[in-house]
């Protein structure tokens, strides 16, 4: 018999076969002595192994418990807390990494210059540039003095933070 | 009938083994009481040195517990249980062939795996006792010839009564291979036990217990 035959009887055996499909099958073992006698064969063979192979000899006792549960026990520590609990646990302390960094931005923004003062440096940057200007007239060629006073026109036109 | 002894509480292994998940006080011990025997039959039949079985139910019982927070109550508990007993049983088989190759012999029992043997106590065994031993022998050494898997899918099958879809997640093969493996193991015992197939079968002489 091909596997494909044999799958097929022992999904028969099994009670696996869709209605249509077993009374397909059973056909078949009315036509063909020899499948017949094989099922049959397989049949006595699965009470066989049934009803002469005892159980394990493995009675449940309160030592090998104990013995379990205090191993457990020592691999707690990795683990104290549940799941669930450790979850929350770690949601709760990324809220409170970004509230920490947002707060920790936020003062440090209002510790810093105010618009107002930005300005202030910006006109500072300015007249250090004049004064770097005027210091050294007479050294610098004419290109490098266009390039500064252009600069210095640009930060003087621009507008200031409010 | 009409008996009062209580029936037992079904239990549910999913249910167990969420309690467990949760941090439940006790939870863990309860499902180690409940699957305790089932656990320990289960390795029993998939191992040969009977003295690991003991260490390898425990290694189960941990490794449940380890995956505790992983465990995610899909599919049936059993078929999540059976593979982990499935693993550590083929991991202990492989262990202990390569110590074998290795010159670290174990005993003669080794060399016919899978199936428990009855204790052998005919002296003391009514007839009935004897014959059922005598069959026993019988399977025990067609099944021990098996090639592992075809045994391995066999013992699933038979004694766990595990579905061909959970024996294919527990082997971690196809649902195809499963049947081909069930098939050529039923197969190969019939005509390994061709012979013996008729006296085998023949109801018991001894009386009933």
């Amino acid at each position: 018999m091909n596997e494909r035959d044999g799958i097929r009887l022992l999904e028969y055996l099994d009670r696996r076969l869709p209605p249509d499909e077993r009374a397909e099958v059973e056909a078949w073992l009315k036509r063909d002595a020899e499948a017949r006698r094989l099922v049959a064969d397989h049949e006595r063979l699965w009470a066989l192994l049934g009803e002469a192979l005892p159980m394990p000899d493995v009675a449940a006792s309160p030592d090998f418990r104990e013995r379990t549960l205090r191993l457990a026990e020592q691999e707690r520590p990795a683990a104290l807390l549940p799941f669930r609990t450790r979850a929350v646990a770690l949601l709760a302390a990324s809220l409170l990494v970004v509230v920490g960094g947002w707060a920790w931005w936020s003062a440090s923004q209002r510790s810093g210059l105010s618009p107002g003062d930005r300005a202030v440096v910006g006109e500072l940057r300015v007249l250090e540039n004049w004064d770097f200007l005027q210091a050294h007239a007479r050294e610098l060629d004419l290109a490098v003095k266009a390039e500064v006073l252009h600069h210095l026109a640009g930060e003087l036109t621009k507008e200031v933070p409010r | 009938m009409g008996s009062s002894t209580p029936t037992p509480a079904v239990v549910d292994g999913r249910d167990l083994m969420k309690a467990v998940s949760a941090g439940e006080p006790g939870a863990f011990e309860r499902l180690v009481s409940t699957y305790e025997s089932r656990i320990k039959a289960a390795v029993a039949r998939h191992i040969v040195d009977r003295a690991s079985v003991d260490d390898l139910s425990q290694e189960v019982l941990l490794r449940l517990y380890r995956a505790r927070d992983r465990y995610e109550p899909t599919a049936r508990f059993e078929t999540f249980l059976y593979r982990i007993i499935f693993n550590i049983c083929v991991n202990h088989t492989q262990y202990s062939r390569r110590r074998r190759h290795m010159g670290f012999r174990q005993g003669a029992e080794d060399d016919e795996p899978g199936v428990p043997l009855p204790a052998d106590d005919s002296a003391l065994a009514p007839p009935r006792e004897i014959e059922l031993g005598e069959r026993a022998k019988l399977l025990h050494s067609a099944i021990g010839r098996l090639p592992d898997n075809q045994r391995r899918a066999l013992l699933l099958s038979r004694f766990e009564g595990l579905a061909y879809e959970e024996i294919a997640t527990v082997m971690d093969t196809s649902l195809q291979a499963v049947k081909s493996l069930l098939w050529r193991a039923r197969e190969n015992l019939r005509v390994s036990l061709a012979d013996r197939l008729d006296e085998a079968t023949e109801p018991l002489t001894g009386s009933e217990p």
